[in-house]
């Protein structure tokens, strides 16, 4: 019984250890490639444009700063604030709950070494 | 359920926590709206389904042990009923998550949520009155998971309709490949698992019951004070 | 207090059992109505803390609308009349019961030649007149303080509220049956008893809403839901009342 036990432990936490092993990593990997853009016809009328409007012009670099987009890209891509407090959530209360098991096993089989002592004792006398 | 094939389905549940995971995140399509964060939804399906699963199985065995006052019966619905508050908090933990992350809001009153939230407060109230219920507490948590069970169906479709008022925020699409062996690799993990600690729990819930018994008869032949 | 079997209604034959069994119900029903006639307190304090709490409600909820009234909105009226009547339902069922404990007549009332589903039945009857009673208070008092058109559509209000009632008679009858001996029933006759009450709950109020704002077939539509309510209910109560009162 206590063999089965230890082993159940060990595959359990060996379990344990995969699943946070893959999360982890799973969370390292980046993000696939997003589908390819949209090319508009107007590019040769908005361009004149552009260049005879420099104010317009300024204000558009301004706005269009790559760094800009790719760190809104990237908040959305690559967020995983939320999988992470979800998945840690998970975990948490799965292994409490089994953590609670255990507690409770231990607690039972010291009552029952209590009680046999106890019996023990007083079949003696 | 015997030894071996426990330990056969504790084995296939630590494969199975390592392959859905893999085919979670490496195997399933990037979700187009929610890029990552649709991630939780996987395991946040799984859990749901086991709520059901759990709440259902309390349901029976505390019918059956109303009427046939099997104690068995009613070890395995104390397991089930406290397995159901685990899933349900999962659940309802997960969520509220995903719906941070998909509509910004932390609760959203979404007719599954509502459901899953409702069942989870039930199965609460089931624990509370067995821990503090005193003497024949197990009948009266019995009586409770049996309207419990009653309930579900009404509760789903009264919440539903309440919310056909309001827009339509449920998710479930069509999930194509990639996606759909993730979500029901996960359904078949969970199951598996929640098996096996619903033998765990429903086996120290007999040793408890067999170990206050023996007491009882210690008390009555003297042998303890 | 147990029927005296009488010798003609042998004479009815076949329908002998039936007549029987409501008649025990019947008598049942009357017995609680008896009593609680008597003292009124039950009934006195039910109406009372009913109202209290529509007009606790009314200081949350209400506010000033431009015209310098004090309105509610159709949605919220009938949120405050089965709030209160939720409430004042479960503090009434729990005194019901406690009254058979203190005067320790459950026992005798098992002992007798009545089957416990009528046994049942006749507390759940019991308990829908008292609260019945109530809502007639607290109906009123709705629609006075809130100018809440509740009677304008009189047959499916009345369907609504009486399905409504049943369910919770039967429903609560049940979980205060089951908790009368247990230490800390007063907490725990609500923890136990609102989560299964959320379907009918729901449906009470948007039916109600329906009502009020004029769509009488959303109405009929929670009606029938409540139908549905009752039955599944009743049906799970007559499943598990004989287990659960075995004192």
């Amino acid at each position: 019984m206590a063999r089965s036990t230890t082993m159940m432990t060990i595959l359990g936490c060996a379990a344990l250890l995969l699943a946070v092993a893959s999360t982890s990593a799973a969370l390292a990997q980046p993000a696939k490639e997003p589908p390819r853009a949209y090319q508009s016809p107007m590019r040769k009328d908005c361009e004149a444009e552009l260049a005879k409007d420099k104010g317009w012009n300024a204000e558009l670099r301004d706005s269009l700063r790559p760094e800009v987009h790719e760190a809104e890209a990237a908040l959305v891509t690559r967020n995983n604030k939320h999988v992470v407090m979800a998945y840690a959530a998970l975990w948490i209360l799965t292994v409490g709950f089994v953590v609670l098991l255990w507690m409770r096993q231990r607690r039972l089989l010291a009552e029952l070494e209590t009680l046999e002592k106890k019996v023990a004792k007083a079949a003696e006398q | 359920m015997k030894k071996n094939a426990f330990l056969a389905a504790a084995v296939v549940c630590a494969l199975g926590f390592a392959g859905t995971l893999y085919l979670a995140f490496y195997r399933a399509e990037l979700d187009g709206l929610l890029f990552f964060n649709q991630k939780i939804f996987y395991y946040h399906v799984a859990n749901a389904f086991m709520l059901f699963a759990a709440t259902i199985t309390c349901g029976v065995y505390s019918l059956l042990y109303l009427r046939k006052r099997q104690p068995r019966h009613d070890d395995i619905a104390l397991a089930a009923g406290e397995l159901a508050v685990l899933f349900g908090a999962v659940v309802l933990i997960t969520g509220s998550i995903w719906g941070k992350a998909a509509w910004d809001k932390w609760w959203d009153w979404d007719a599954r949520l509502t459901t899953s939230l409702l069942l989870w407060l039930t199965m609460v109230g089931y624990v509370l009155v067995r821990q503090y219920g005193g003497a024949g507490s197990e009948r009266m948590a019995g009586g409770l998971a049996v309207f419990a069970t009653v309930n579900i169906p009404l509760v789903y479709f009264s919440v539903s309709i309440w919310r056909t008022l309001h827009p339509q925020t449920s998710v479930v699409p069509g999930l194509q490949g990639g996606m759909r062996a993730a979500m029901w690799s996960s359904v078949a993990l969970w199951g598996i698992f929640y098996v096996l600690l619903l033998r765990l729990r429903t086996d120290a819930a007999r040793a408890e019951r067999r170990l206050a018994e023996l007491r009882e008869r210690a008390l009555d032949a003297g042998l303890i004070e | 207090m147990p029927v005296p079997v009488v010798a003609s209604s042998r004479v009815a034959g076949i329908q002998t059992g039936e007549v029987h069994f409501l008649r025990h119900v019947a008598t049942m029903a009357w017995k609680d109505l008896r009593v609680e006639l008597r003292s009124r307190e039950i009934l006195f304090t039910m109406s009372f803390f009913a109202a209290m709490v529509v007009v606790l409600f009314s200081f949350a909820f209400l506010k000033e609308s431009d015209d310098g009234e004090m309105v509610a909105v159709a949605e919220i009226t009938p949120g405050f009349l089965w709030v209160a009547v939720l409430f004042s339902a479960t503090l009434g069922m729990a005194r019901a019961f406690d009254r058979e404990r203190e005067s320790d007549t459950m026992r005798g009332l098992l002992l007798s030649p009545a089957p416990r589903t009528a046994l049942f039945l006749g507390k759940a009857v019991g308990l829908f007149v008292m609260m019945a009673m109530v809502e007639a208070v607290v109906i009123p008092l709705c629609w006075f303080f809130f100018a809440a058109p509740l009677f304008a559509e009189p047959l499916p209000m009345l369907a609504l509220v009486l399905l409504a009632t049943a369910g919770v008679a039967v429903v609560g009858s049940v979980f205060a049956a089951m908790l009368m001996r247990t230490r800390s029933r007063e907490v725990l006759l609500p923890v136990v008893l609102y989560p299964i009450l959320v379907p009918l709950f729901i449906a009470a109020i948007k039916g109600t809403s329906a009502l009020l704002v004029g769509e009488p077939e959303q109405a009929w539509f929670w009606i029938r839901f409540l139908l549905v309510y009752d039955a599944a209910f009743v049906v799970a109560a007559l499943w598990t009342f004989e287990s659960l009162v075995i004192e």
